[in-house]
C-alpha cells in the first residue's frame, strides 16, 4: 500500500510533493462527484418517468466506479500519490463530523462502544488464534489477522507489524485479507441490516464494531442511512482508540517469546500508537457542545465532512485491487473470513442486546 | 523517530503524520466556517 506522502521524508521538496498529489485528488473528486451525480440523475429520471428505480446511494456508486477503474485499466502511476490521500480525507471528515455530536452523547455511546469493543476484542483474538493454529498459519500472521479483524484493519496491522517485528510478507497477506473482507462486508452488512430491520443507531453501532477498516465501516454505515453513518463512525473511532493497548499486549507477548524487542516505555508506546484524529473529533464535538457554532455553521461543517467522505469512498474503490488479492493465496482469507463471521454475529448479538437493555 | 540511520545520519523527523495533518486541516476549516469566511457549504 502506498502511504500518503505529505509528511514523508524524501528528497523532493514540499511544493513538488504537494503538486504530485493533485492528479490523484482530482480523480477522487471526479469519481466521488460522478457517484453523487449518478444518484441524483437516476432518482430524477425515475421521478420524471414515474419509474420505481432502486435508490442506490452515491456511496455505492463512488465505490463501484473506483472498483471498476482499479480492476480494469488500473490506476496509472501519476494518480497514485493523490489517491493514497483518501485516508487523510477520511480522518479530516471524522474530525469534522464531531460537530454533529454532543459531547455527552459521544461519552455515552463511546462508552457503550468501548464496552462492546472489549468483549469483541477478547472473542476475536481468542478465536483467530485457534483458527490460525488449525489452519497452520505462521503465528505472527495470525497475530496480525487477529489485530486487523478485531480493531481497525490496515492501520492496526501496520502498527502491530513494527511492534511485533513481523515480516513484510505476513503484513501484506494480512492487509490483503482484511481489505478483501472489508470490501465484502461493506456490501453485505447493509443487506443484513435491512433484512433484520435494524434501527439506524443499532446498525451504525454494529457496522462500526464489526466492519474492518475505518473507511469501509464509514461507507457501510452511510449506505444504510445518514444517521447510521454517523454512529458507525463513532463506534469505529472508539474501536480505533484501543489500538495501542492491543498492539502493546501483542508486543509484550512476542517479546516474552524472545521474538520481538522489549517495550521500554509503555506510556510513550501507547501515545505513539494512539490515533490522534480521535482527539480532533473530541475537540470539535466539545466546541459544538459549548455552543461555539450557530446552526447554519454546524450544517456547513457537517456538509464539509460529507464532501471529505465522498473522496474517501472513491479511494476505497480505487485501492481495492481484486487481482492483487487473488494472488495472495486462500488460507489467510479463510481464517480472516471465519473470524469475521464470528465477530459479526457476536457484535450483532451484543448490539441488539444493548439496544434492548439501554436503548441506543 | 530520531534514531540514527545505518549510515550515521539522523533520520528525518516525521512532523505531523496523516492524523496530525487531518486534524489541523479540519480545525482550520472549522475556524474559517466559524468566522464566516467560508460561504455556507452545501451538500
Amino acid at each position: 500500500m502506498t502511504d500518503f506522502v505529505l509528511s514523508e521524508p524524501g528528497n523532493l521538496r514540499l511544493p513538488r510533493r504537494l503538486l504530485d498529489l493533485i492528479p490523484g485528488i482530482l480523480l477522487l473528486v471526479a469519481i466521488g462527484y460522478l457517484g453523487k451525480l449518478t444518484e441524483q440523475s437516476l432518482s430524477a429520471y425515475g421521478k420524471a418517468h414515474a419509474l420505481a428505480l432502486p435508490n442506490i446511494e452515491y456511496v455505492l456508486w463512488a465505490i463501484l466506479f473506483g472498483l471498476v477503474i482499479a480492476n480494469t485499466v488500473g490506476v496509472p502511476k501519476i494518480f497514485r500519490a493523490g489517491v493514497a490521500t483518501y485516508e487523510f480525507w477520511l480522518k479530516a471528515g471524522i474530525v469534522l463530523l464531531g460537530v454533529r455530536f454532543l459531547l455527552g452523547d459521544v461519552l455515552k455511546l463511546g462508552g457503550v462502544s468501548l464496552a462492546l469493543v472489549a468483549i469483541e476484542l477478547a472473542v476475536a483474538i481468542a478465536f483467530m488464534s485457534v483458527l490460525g493454529r488449525a489452519f497452520k498459519l505462521r503465528p505472527k500472521l495470525t497475530s496480525l489477522l487477529a489485530v486487523g479483524s478485531s480493531i481497525c484493519g490496515v492501520s492496526a496491522i501496520i502498527a502491530a507489524q513494527g511492534a511485533i517485528e513481523a515480516d513484510d510478507e505476513d503484513a501484506s497477506l494480512a492487509i490483503a485479507a482484511i481489505l478483501a473482507l472489508g470490501a465484502v462486508s461493506l456490501f453485505l452488512f447493509p443487506l443484513i441490516g435491512h433484512g433484520l430491520g435494524l434501527r439506524d443507531h443499532a446498525f451504525g453501532l454494529w457496522a462500526g464494531l464489526a466492519v474492518d477498516n475505518t473507511a469501509e465501516a464509514t461507507a457501510a454505515g452511510a449506505l444504510y442511512s445518514d444517521a447510521a453513518g454517523k454512529f458507525a463512525v463513532l463506534a469505529k473511532t472508539a474501536r480505533n482508540a484501543t489500538i495501542g493497548f492491543v498492539v502493546l499486549g501483542y508486543a509484550i507477548y512476542w517479546a516474552s517469546q524472545g521474538a520481538a524487542k522489549r517495550v521500554e516505555n509503555k506510556a510513550a508506546f501507547l501515545w505513539q500508537k494512539f490515533p490522534k484524529f480521535v482527539l480532533g473529533f473530541l475537540a470539535i464535538s466539545l466546541l459544538a457542545t459549548a455552543g461555539l457554532f450557530r446552526g447554519d455553521q454546524i450544517a456547513s461543517l457537517a456538509n464539509l465532512s460529507r464532501w471529505a467522505f465522498l473522496l474517501t469512498f472513491a479511494g476505497v474503490g480505487l485501492r481495492t485491487d481484486l487481482r492483487e488479492m487473488r494472488k495472495q493465496g486462500a488460507r489467510p482469507f479463510i481464517v480472516g473470513a471465519l473470524g469475521e463471521v464470528v465477530v459479526a454475529v457476536i457484535t450483532l448479538g451484543l448490539v441488539i442486546g444493548a439496544d434492548a437493555l439501554i436503548g441506543l | 523517530m530520531t534514531d540514527a540511520t545505518p549510515s550515521g545520519e539522523p533520520a528525518p523527523r516525521r512532523l505531523l503524520g496523516i492524523d496530525g495533518w487531518a486534524v489541523l486541516s479540519a480545525l482550520i476549516l472549522a475556524a474559517l466556517v466559524w468566522a464566516d469566511l467560508l460561504p455556507a457549504i452545501r451538500w
